[in-house]
């Protein structure tokens, strides 16, 4: 075999590795509010929203509100970001971040949202 | 409507025969079955072009019978997004794929089908297939076949609409642009298939590589499109997120650039021939499996983005696993009739180092797929998960940093033989990158990736842009690649500088006052500007070292997504973009009204104030009838009870109450009329107090301000990218003619 075949696969076999190791700390697994607690890892929990809880706080600058996990468990949520622009009309929350100090202190959030027909029918 | 489906079923039929027809045609080689082949093909290439002109028309004459022109368009809108409403759901989108697909096969009926119909076969293949999705999922299927609640015939009066986000110029051709570039890939998937069928291994390279930039230029000009769009309107900032869509998108494009450089030393060298076809089979399978993560629903959970459930899913996953096996099965069987002429040896010549970059590309590919892929495998094997964007910027760091060694050497080395050449320009080349390097470490370039990745982008600019200088007086479309190489190294420093070194600050801003926020910026907000499309825009001024700016960043209530959106003021500069997007919106503070209850010559007394209600003045009008109470509102100023004559009044005019509120002299209180009745003669009075803070009272706009520098490099990077490219694509043209 020649040498450059041989440096190309260590460099290929190191860089699957690394990409390995990266790749597992990175993974964000969906888990219950339970979950989170107990693992204080970076995690996604997906639940609903409480509505009108929401709230911009203006003095310490972010984005606050309530929702409750799969299991019907209530939490707060801090965001350090922009509210989602379509927060309101969501069905479905994912908070994706770690639980610390009785707080889920979000990274990110997605939200989903239902398409407008399928959430108010046809108007008739 | 039943025209436009059977159109539909027309055109799977017509493919069909089609298909088999250029596959008979192939073996038996009569000119009658060529013509009936072609034949069909424009017949279902006519009935699909019906059938887009058919969907735009009944977009555009509002028929809300059609469940498709219900769900994404509205009376309020324009024409102009109104027309894109063509492409904003799935039907819509897989009819444009068709249409594209009908012009490339026309284009190859007219250069290579005579000699080479198992490419049309192919290309039919996937055009059927497409339009026997669209059998099941139909854009001309009436509301009532949709929704079981709605009778049949029925019409609703106006559509869902189309949501805000997408009524956005760059939305409107950044889907079609993107549609373009996945359906180009379909030829390239052909071509490979023919090579594999006819065992023509060299020759199928030439016909492809046109194709093979097109696909290129059309896939990174809507990646791009798409991730301007991003910057400007969403208000996060970014222009990339790795999301599964944009992902989805990218790693075709990243296959193609790979092809394309494969190609190349394949032309030259005869070589490559196995990994060539993989890629051309790889490049339009990723699109497939792209469609299936982002419109079959299994991600849902994961990407903002990506198109809800759909019912579909059966049908991508045959998409994508039938034609991988179609893929897969020739070209394992047809391993050992490769033949391949031996990769020269040694490191420094051309074939070595292109074949190092045409890796990291195939890696970060793959770095891509597989990241975007987690929640399918992993819920295999437990709880489903996804990847943090941080994989990806991780993982890409080392990988960019070979592929920038490689597109910075390969330019200089000769092809076959390995020996270092033009030691000079590299060292010289080098010293400049260096020195350019230092000066950003000066400026603030601090970490240590992001220092080698930089000096290799610099050192990437200076040898292609010599290489550039040199050959294009002489003949500038082989100029051309080295151009996109500049503008590769360009991208790289933009994204490095904007999204490394971003600053942004949250800050508040009463209305009318200026603030200056930590990035030394002094900011006014004075109010909202109403725009007739209900798109209303913040008023702020913006005062910074170099001048003083209007900014207006949009901040209104959607009807279509019930909430406030909120779309960035970006500044644009060279040196770096200012970037305002709005928050959160507080109106004066209102809620500390208090309401009280008096009747006639009563007086009631709050904390600091006294009211005493005199009477009523009522004034019948044309207009209406109009209330005065008469009030003599005490307010105690330091122990001393100042008193004020105020009169709110409440206007009834045509069943509407208008309350005008009475201000109390300066004292900050104002009084207006909730409500009075008559048959008790008591009236029901607000009192608003001055708030607690003064900033209370007054509206506030909460935004966030960032500064994104030196972003404009990466847009002039994609800009020479693409024109790099079609320089290319043009030159390659001429060749051939």
């Amino acid at each position: 075999m020649k040498p450059k075949y041989i440096i190309g696969l260590v460099i290929i076999v190191a860089f699957i590795v690394f990409a390995g190791m990266n790749l597992k700390k990175s993974l964000t697994p969906y888990v219950s509010l339970s979950d989170a607690k107990r693992t204080g890892a970076v995690v996604q929990v997906k639940g609903q929203r409480v509505p009108g809880t929401e709230e911009f706080n203006m003095d310490d600058q972010v984005f606050h509100f309530e929702m409750t996990d799969e299991k019907g468990e209530k939490f707060k949520v801090v965001y350090d970001g922009v509210k989602p622009s379509n927060f309101e009309q969501a069905t479905e929350v994912v908070a994706i971040g770690r639980y610390d100090n009785g707080i889920f202190q979000a990274e990110q959030l997605l939200v989903k949202c239902p398409s407008k027909y399928e959430a108010e029918g046809v108007k008739t | 409507m039943i025209i436009g489906i059977l159109a539909i079923s027309i055109a799977f039929i017509a493919g069909l025969i089609s298909t088999a027809s250029y596959g008979i045609y192939h073996k038996e080689r009569d000119e009658r079955l060529l013509r009936l082949a072609n034949l069909f093909f424009y017949v279902a290439g006519g009935v699909i072009l019906f059938s887009t002109i058919l969907l735009s028309y009944s977009l555009m004459t509002h028929n809300f019978q059609l469940n498709y022109v219900y769900s994404y368009s509205s009376r309020s809108l324009n024409k102009f997004y109104l027309f894109s409403t063509l492409w904003a759901g799935q039907e819509g989108t897989f009819l444009l794929w068709l249409l594209y697909g009908s012009i490339f096969g026309t284009i190859l009926i007219r250069t290579v089908a005579r000699k080479h119909p198992l490419v049309m076969v192919f290309m039919m293949m996937i055009q059927s297939f497409i339009l026997l999705i669209l059998l099941n999922k139909n854009p001309f299927a009436a509301i009532w076949h949709v929704h079981e609640e709605a009778p049949v015939g029925f019409t609703p009066v106006d559509g869902a609409g189309l949501n805000p986000l997408l009524q956005n110029p760059w939305m409107v051709i950044h889907p079609p642009t993107l549609f373009l570039g996945y359906s180009s890939t379909m030829v390239l998937f052909a071509f490979a298939m023919t090579a594999l069928v006819t065992k023509e291994f060299q020759n199928w390279i030439k016909l492809v590589k046109p194709w093979v930039i097109f696909s290129t230029i059309i896939l990174i000009t809507g990646i791009s499109m798409g991730g301007y769009w991003a910057y400007t309107t969403l208000g996060w900032g970014g222009y990339w997120a790795w999301d599964p869509v944009e992902n989805a998108s990218l790693v075709p494009w990243l296959f193609c650039v790979a092809l394309l450089h494969g190609i190349v030393i394949q032309s030259k060298r005869k070589t490559l021939v196995r990994t060539n076809i993989l890629l051309a089979g790889a490049a339009f399978i990723s699109v497939l499996w792209g469609s299936f993560l982002t419109r079959s629903g299994v991600l849902t959970d994961f990407s903002v983005h990506s198109f809800a459930a759909s019912g579909l899913t059966m049908y991508l996953i045959a998409f994508v696993g039938l034609f991988t096996v179609l893929f897969l099965y020739p070209f394992i069987r047809n391993t050992k009739h490769f033949m391949i002429e031996k990769f020269s040896s040694g490191f420094m010549n051309r074939e070595t180092l292109m074949l190092m970059g045409m890796a990291t590309f195939i890696v970060l590919g793959l770095i891509v797929l597989v990241g975007t892929s987690a929640p399918i495998y992993t819920s295999f094997f437990g709880k489903a998960s996804s990847v943090s964007a941080g994989f990806y910027n991780i993982t890409s760091i080392p990988v960019a940093a070979l592929m920038l060694v490689a597109v910075s050497l390969a330019p200089l080395m000769a092809w076959k033989v390995s020996e270092l050449r033009n030691k000079k320009t590299i060292i010289r080349s080098a010293l400049i990158a260096f020195g350019i390097t230092l000066i950003s470490f000066l400026l603030g370039l601090r970490e240590i990736s992001s220092i080698i990745l930089f000096f290799l982008a610099a050192f990437v600019i200076i040898i292609n842009g010599i290489v550039t200088y040199g050959l294009i007086r002489r003949n500038f479309s082989k100029a051309s690649g080295y151009i996109a190489h500049v503008g590769l190294g360009f991208m790289v420093i933009g994204i490095l500088t904007s999204s490394i070194y971003d600053s942004s600050d949250k800050i508040i801003l009463p209305s009318g006052e200026f603030r200056k926020s930590k990035l030394g910026y002094e900011m006014q907000f004075t109010g909202f500007h109403e725009m007739p499309d209900g798109k209303d825009e913040a008023m702020l001024t913006v005062k910074t070292d170099y001048g003083t700016y209007e900014a207006r960043p949009k901040f209104y209530y959607s009807d279509y997504s019930k909430s406030y959106m909120a779309t960035p003021d970006v500044n644009e500069q060279f040196m770096k973009d200012i970037y305002i997007s709005p928050i959160s919106f507080t109106p004066a503070n209102l809620s500390n009204m208090q309401e009280i209850q008096l009747a006639k010559a009563e007086t009631a007394t709050l904390d600091n104030i006294k009211i005493t209600f005199n009477k009523f003045i009522v004034n019948m009008g044309e207009e209406g009838q109009t209330i005065h109470a008469d009030l003599i509102f005490s307010v105690n100023q330091n122990s001393y009870w100042q008193d004020y004559q105020v009169q709110p009044t409440l206007k009834a005019q045509g069943g509407q109450l208008t309350r005008d509120q009475a201000k109390v002299g300066d004292t900050g209180y104002s009084v207006q009329i909730q409500s009075v009745n008559p048959s008790s003669g008591t009236v029901q009075l607000g009192i608003i107090s001055p708030a607690a803070g003064a900033g209370k009272s007054r509206d506030m706009l909460a935004v966030e301000v960032s500064e994104k520098p030196l972003i404009s490099i990466l847009w002039i990077g994609i800009i020479l990218l693409v024109f790099g490219m079609a320089t290319t694509f043009i030159g390659h043209r001429k060749s051939i003619e």
